[in-house]
């Protein structure tokens, strides 16, 4: 159940990212193209109507915003000011840790529910968006289902920090695909860069 | 008062250790819940119609381009292109680092992304070639800084985002100073090299210096006038011709010829052709554009009278032999060399033009030439170069959304706290008290300086300046500092900040890259790192040197 959540997030927001691309690139494609006087060519592009494409990409970043942000905290990406409390003994640390922690969950749970109002009344009118004219109340259903998701993520990283110490951990330096490179020159090591809290052991 | 509260509530909350996000969208949720009777449920809406603008939308597709450039082998090749370039200099590879690193910020916004993607290549080579650890990881962490200077960069879109600045300006304003800053940091680099005797490239017995660079800098007006000449007769001739829909024709026609150029780079008698024309052709070109750029002359004749006295200096120059080598092919080794390497790189070298030529022409908006330019990095990556399947595109995808989707949630709670300011009219409040302290702009400018480098200390470049722009730009606009100017500076803060302890990102993936503990690595980058300072002060207290180029552009009065 879990792991089928956590596959469908990963698969949401690679999906967007790439699909956002392709939105973008198609757009800019047919603006050009469509300016060729090719002939009976032209005259199909311009039937085509593509005007909402920025519209579309600018939604399907805000879901892969959201979303995105509920799997960076599972990936430990989020930065923070971490040069104080790394330089804290374990106990208080793990205090400070577990505080921003449930602080996250916290505002991410008044964020969606204040998100969740704010759909369920907009979706009593018939707003619609200006290009796509999309209901709004589905655009903006990102927001509470996207805090929602980070407050559980938040929560789900909360408790395993407080039952083993450990915190997920993001890597800058990590390149596969590099072909000079060995393994051995860029294992993944836990950075310590102040700007992500550290495990206690 | 508010004000107090809202800062000392906001870096309570952030020396915590929590997300800076989180940290900022606590505090404009606690300061609107408990001060204030505006409702809270405008947060909501605010979180969404914070980021709902195109250009933001620039950092994703920046991001993603940048990745499929790191995974996809252009960083390789650009890097054998420097080297083919400076490597015969002292401290061959130092500067060659340097040269890549620059090159590659001309295709990625990021810093630490350059620093991985020249430095995980450049410093085991490095190591090998028997450079010192040190001096490597020095080089490359400050160098790879540029790639925040040198447009396309996240760092200023993140500026135009907090102070409506427009990003095209910005990055071409972006463009002299990083190339002052390159030029600098690659002069140390010989310097410290030349004194160490540090290697360099030897690549034909017996060659002097000087015979190398004249070797090198004719491959390089060979490749660019083969690359360029035919295009640009085509314009000229398609204008004459046909002048409606030109641009597209040349650009499709372009696309071609470079598809044929790069089958005939092998060819003997094409090669021999070409090294020819631009030996008698670069010379005169590349001197008129110097001279129409400062005088207001130009013209035909000129370029004509040109051209002919280059012809009669070129002759006895010839002939003479010993320093051009005369025009035999195997004598010229190194320009062989460039022109080789030129044409493997071609591909992410053109990159540069698709971003820079499509915003500044007005043929892509920046988040479009940013789309562009991931569409283009893909297909490069994986059908061009073949380093990467299209089976790792998945996790370049999620990688890229992960790391995008971490800087857009900052924006969209920056941009709330933001709103929180405005609404409580804080900025304002701020200008018209520092200017009340008869802050002029140079005392208010090192202010900025002291300020930004003292956050670099804790805090990452995005966070910095989404929460201090909004705050330190009305003060520069009343004291009438230049906005583009005054993001330049920021930026050029910015990589200060990403250099060193305790909170330095390029250090830390150097550290990553070298296994060198973060106290060796700071020893090591400080001959740079004090480049950067004395650059930062350049940058600071003159102002044309970011000014210049979009004042010449015509992109600003």
């Amino acid at each position: 159940m879990l792991k089928a959540l956590d596959h469908l997030e990963e698969w949401l927001i690679a999906f967007l990212m790439g699909a956002a691309t392709v939105v973008i690139f198609v757009a800019v494609v047919h603006r050009y193209a469509s300016g060729i006087p090719w002939p009976a060519f032209q005259d199909w592009l311009l039937t085509i109507n593509l005007s909402w494409a920025q519209e579309l990409c600018i939604y399907m970043f805000i879901w892969m915003a959201k979303f995105g942000a509920a799997y960076g905290v599972r990936t430990g990406i989020h930065v923070g000011v971490d040069v104080l409390i790394n330089r804290m003994p374990d106990k208080p640390r793990a205090g400070f840790v577990l505080f921003g922690l449930l602080c996250g969950a916290l505002f991410t749970g008044i964020v969606g529910s204040l998100g969740a109002k704010f759909v369920w009344e907009i979706a009593h009118t018939d707003q619609v968006s200006p290009d796509l004219e999309a209901p709004m109340w589905i655009v903006f259903l990102a927001i509470p289902c996207g805090s929602y998701l980070m407050c559980f993520r938040f929560l789900q990283v909360a408790w395993s920090f407080w039952r083993t110490g450990q915190l997920p951990h993001h890597d800058h330096g990590r390149v596969e695909g590099v072909a000079e490179v060995t393994d051995a020159d860029l294992v993944p090591t836990a950075m310590k860069d102040d700007l992500h809290p550290r495990d206690v052991r | 008062m508010t004000a107090t509260i809202i800062f000392v509530l906001l870096f309570g909350l952030m020396l915590t250790g929590m997300p800076v996000s989180i940290s900022l969208g606590l505090t404009v949720l606690a300061f609107l819940f408990f001060m204030t009777s505006v409702p809270v449920e405008s947060v909501a809406l605010k979180l969404f119609t914070g980021i709902e603008r195109f250009e933001i939308m620039a950092i994703p597709f920046f991001i993603l381009a940048g990745n499929f450039l790191t995974h996809g082998g252009v960083a390789r090749r650009m890097i054998n292109f420097a080297t083919s370039v400076v490597g015969h200099w002292h401290g061959g590879l130092g500067l060659a680092g340097v040269m890549a690193c620059a090159l590659f910020a001309a295709v990625s916004g990021s810093s630490p992304a350059t620093v991985v993607a020249i430095g995980s290549i450049i410093l085991p080579a490095m190591v090998k070639a028997g450079f010192p650890k040190r001096f490597g990881a020095g080089v490359i962490t400050t160098s790879g800084a540029l790639g925040i200077l040198i447009p396309p960069s996240i760092v200023m879109v993140m500026y135009s985002v907090a102070t409506n600045t427009s990003v095209g300006t910005l990055f071409m304003a972006g463009v002299v100073p990083g190339l002052v800053l390159a030029f600098m940091l690659g002069a140390l680099t010989w310097y410290r090299a030349r004194k160490n005797k540090y290697p360099r490239m030897q690549l034909v017995a017996g060659r002097t210096g000087g015979q190398a660079s004249i070797a090198t800098i004719a491959g390089l007006s060979a490749s660019l006038f083969f690359i360029a000449a035919p295009i640009a007769a085509l314009w000229w001739l398609m204008g004459r011709l046909a002048p409606e829909g030109t641009g597209i024709l040349v650009v499709i026609l372009g696309i071609a010829w470079l598809l044929v150029a790069r089958l005939l780079t092998q060819n003997r008698f094409v090669l021999r052709w070409v090294f020819s024309v631009a030996f008698l052709a670069t010379p005169p070109v590349v001197v008129h554009a110097l001279l129409a750029l400062f005088l207001p002359t130009g013209g035909g004749t000129l370029l004509l009278a040109l051209f002919v006295i280059w012809i009669l200096a070129a002759i006895p120059l010839a002939k003479k032999g010993d320093l051009v080598e005369g025009m035999a092919i195997s004598a010229r080794h190194e320009a062989l060399l460039v022109w080789r390497s030129f044409w493997e790189s071609v591909w992410g070298l053109l990159l540069v033009i698709v971003v820079l030529g499509g915003i500044y022409s007005g043929v892509f908006t920046p988040t479009e030439a940013a789309a562009m330019s991931a569409v283009y990095a893909f297909f490069v990556a994986v059908f061009v170069y073949k380093d990467m399947g299209l089976k790792q595109v998945p996790k370049v995808l999620l990688d890229s959304a992960n790391m995008s989707a971490m800087l857009l949630y900052i924006i969209t709670n920056a941009v709330l706290f933001s709103y929180l300011l405005t609404s409580e009219q804080i900025p304002q409040a701020m200008a018209d008290w520092m200017i009340g302290q008869g802050l002029g702009a140079i005392g208010f400018l090192l202010m900025v300086n002291l300020l930004l480098l003292l956050a670099g200390n804790v805090m990452e470049p995005s966070s910095i300046v989404l929460i201090t722009a909004p705050i330190l730009f009305p003060v520069a606009t009343k004291l009438g500092i230049d906005p583009v100017h005054f993001g330049i500076l920021i930026t050029v803060n910015m990589e200060v900040g990403m250099c060193h302890p305790p909170v330095g990102l390029n250090l830390y993936v150097a550290s990553g890259i070298t296994k060198m503990g973060i106290t060796e690595l700071t020893i090591a980058v400080w001959p740079w790192l004090l480049t950067m300072l004395v650059f930062l002060v350049i940058v600071t207290y003159w102002p044309p040197l970011s000014l210049w180029l979009p004042r010449l552009l015509g992109m600003m009065t």
